[in-house]
């Protein structure tokens, strides 16, 4: 990092490509599709190149770069909804139009335990997309990249307890997404 | 819904986590039984969660890779910190403004500090406008010859023109000393001030020497001068407490309203072979210089009221040193302060005023009051301090009830019997500071090989009013060398007086 900061670009280049599936892939659960998620993936990386010479190594350089990426993706996704709110002004503004559960995959196929895996998990991320993006991003955090509630409160600036209280909320959100498919099984 | 989890949800939340002791979670199970709608929620968040952690990872696409790739070669590794440069760079931007800013501002208040020249040239060096480029070549003649003859510097302080016409100080530094204080005064009536100040110095028992500049059309003449001791160097103001009589000269040109008298008693060191072979060289120049600019040059017979025997020739650019040397007139070099070299045996040039006998001296009248130094040399800092209050007191000035006396019949008595006579005093003056301005410089300390010897704080002290020679003792030698040696302790003082109009 320290190297990457001094101008070497051979360090700088090692640092991303040691990054670039971790980042890639927190953004791909935030994201609606591959594509959205490659584009907050690039400009993460790209604002963290950026900023390189903020980092204070007060904390963990890939908690940094998380960090930076996280704020890119609530930044994106927060004025994607705004687009979206403004453009269903007077229609079915809830998002919910093209929800998967009521475009769920074809269930009377045959699912072999792959083709099960997938769907189930094509199931879950597009309920999380139903979610309010801090949800989401609570969600990700906490249940999917496993970071602790004083690390999701140290990267949002929100008191601990708030932060736990949010991420209850947003698992009870979740739940109710994905009522209809846990009913099922 | 509101942020705060109740103490059941909290438990919950624990549990999931696995945060519980095993006491709080069995508590929880069995409330959780006793509650089915409960025991449902916590499944479904356990079930949900699992789905989340079943979430498959998935690697970045190689478009993706290629896209960071082109990001990373992008980056200058120079440009990470452009930010910080640019900083930088505005911040010294803003820095050399401001310099600017101050430097513009400072010289329009008409009393900046003097500027040194630092040359090493053994001639007192005269900065003369850009337009007089004949006589600034003269003048690189004059000096390049006198320093191929490696002559001994004449002591003296060089007045110079300014961009803008004002007069600044320039010092000879061979002959001063690393640290100095220049204290400029500007006062309604630079002649008495500057015999004030002079008084000033002789009672906080300093020593000194007064050199003054020559207006343009200034008459040159030699007058009386102070005296010299046995060994042929000067005698003039030297010694502590001991007045010199050169002021004496001075309050007689106060007397005719505004001449004034230069003096130097800095030739003490001067050998006199090349002390005389200079003198004839530049007089031969200053000669042809005046003849080739068409400019008579003013004689002896033409100078107001001289006898003295020699030509005195003045250069166009009047402003000039006296080098009085054997047989020798005294040629006006083209200097901007008047300067007198005398050399032992050095035939006198006769002034305004009578000549003593086996005295020597040279003095320049100006029929304008101008700038004029007061040089004194290894001074403590103690009573720098003590005039610049003084003169920051405007005492001098306030107490100043100048007297003009005739001092046409006095002959070099000492300071003591001077003040002590006080003549029958012809009309008061008063003088007052319009202003004042103090520098002290110090210099890189030179090597005393390089620094030209000569006595120092009191030619009238035996110690001080010989020449270190080969027939010297050695402790004698160390005597001589002991001013030096204490250059750290004491500094000079020069005090320029001039016009407040300036």
């Amino acid at each position: 990092m320290r190297r990457a900061q001094a101008g070497d670009r051979a360090a700088l280049a090692q640092m991303v490509t040691a990054w670039q599936d971790r980042v890639y892939n927190t953004m791909r659960k935030m994201a609606a599709d591959e594509h959205e998620a490659m584009d907050l993936a690039q400009e993460a990386f790209g604002r963290a190149i950026e900023r390189l010479e903020s980092f204070r190594g007060e904390s963990a350089p890939f908690s940094w770069m998380y960090r930076i990426a996280m704020n890119v993706a609530l930044g994106r996704l927060r004025q994607k909804k705004r687009r979206r709110t403004i453009t269903a002004s007077g229609g079915d503004g809830d998002g919910r139009s093209d929800g998967v559960l009521e475009r769920s995959p074809d269930t009377s196929a045959g699912p072999s335990e792959q083709v099960e895996t997938r769907e189930r998990g094509e199931l879950v991320r597009e309920a999380m997309q139903r979610l309010d993006e801090q949800q989401r991003a609570l969600l990700v955090m906490r249940d999917v990249d496993g970071m602790d509630y004083q690390q999701i409160a140290e990267l949002l600036e929100a008191p601990l307890g708030t932060i736990k209280s949010r991420i209850f909320r947003a698992r009870l959100a979740l739940r109710d997404e994905l009522k209809d498919y846990m009913s099922q099984t | 819904m509101a942020d705060e989890l109740d103490n059941f949800e909290a438990q919950l939340i624990a549990y999931l986590d696995g945060e519980l002791s095993p006491a709080d979670a069995l508590a929880l199970e069995q409330k959780l039984a006793a509650y089915p709608q409960h025991r449902r929620l916590m499944e479904e968040m356990r079930q949900q969660r699992e789905l989340l952690l079943g979430l498959p990872s998935e690697a970045a696409p190689e478009a993706l890779k290629a896209q960071l790739r082109a990001q990373v070669a992008q980056a200058r590794p120079g440009g990470l910190s452009h930010r910080r440069l640019y900083r930088i760079a505005a911040s010294i931007l803003l820095m050399l403004g401001a310099g600017i800013v101050v430097h513009q501002l400072l010289p329009q208040r008409g009393t900046q500090a003097p500027q040194y020249a630092t040359r090493m040239e053994p001639t007192a060096i005269s900065m003369e406008p850009r337009d007089e480029e004949a006589r600034a070549r003269a003048d690189e003649r004059v000096e390049s010859k006198i320093a191929a003859r490696k002559t001994d510097a004449v002591p003296g302080v060089a007045l110079a023109q300014s961009q803008q016409g004002r007069q600044q100080m320039f010092v000879n530094s061979n002959n001063i000393s690393n640290s100095r204080t220049v204290i400029s005064v500007a006062s309604d009536n630079p002649t008495v001030m500057q015999a004030e100040i002079g008084r000033l110095l002789r009672d906080n028992r300093i020593a000194y020497s007064q050199e003054a500049e020559i207006p343009a059309d200034t008459s040159l003449a030699a007058a009386d001068t102070p005296a010299r001791d046995a060994g042929g160097t000067q005698a003039p103001y030297a010694g502590k407490g001991q007045g010199p009589a050169p002021t004496r000269a001075l309050e007689k040109q106060a007397s005719v309203d505004a001449e004034k008298a230069k003096y130097s008693d800095k030739d003490a060191n001067v050998d006199a072979k090349s002390a005389a072979d200079t003198a004839d060289q530049k007089l031969n120049q200053a000669i042809d210089k005046s003849e080739k600019a068409g400019k008579l040059a003013v004689s002896a017979a033409g100078a107001k009221e001289s006898n003295a025997k020699p030509a005195a020739p003045a250069l166009p650019s009047s402003p000039g040193m006296i080098a009085a040397a054997p047989n020798a007139a005294a040629p006006a070099l083209p200097s901007s302060l008047g300067m007198i070299a005398a050399a032992p045996n050095a035939a006198a040039p006769v002034g305004l005023a009578k000549q003593a006998a086996g005295q020597r001296a040279a003095t320049i009248h100006n029929s304008l009051p101008q700038q004029q130094v007061l040089v004194a040399r290894n001074v403590s800092s103690g009573d720098v301090a003590q005039i610049e209050q003084a003169l920051r007191d405007r005492q001098v000035g306030q107490q100043l009830k100048y007297r003009v006396t005739d001092t046409s019949n006095s002959q070099m008595a000492s300071p003591s019997a001077a003040n002590a006579a006080q003549p029958a005093p012809t009309a008061p003056a008063t003088a007052s500071i319009s202003q004042i301005n103090v520098v002290t410089t110090t210099q890189p300390a030179v090597a005393p090989a390089t620094l030209p010897v000569q006595a120092r704080g009191g030619p009238q002290t035996p110690a001080a009013s010989h020449q270190p020679t080969a027939q010297q003792s050695p402790q004698a030698q160390q005597a001589q060398q002991a001013p030096q040696q204490q250059a750290e302790q004491t500094m000079d003082l020069l005090i320029v007086v001039e016009p407040e109009t300036r």
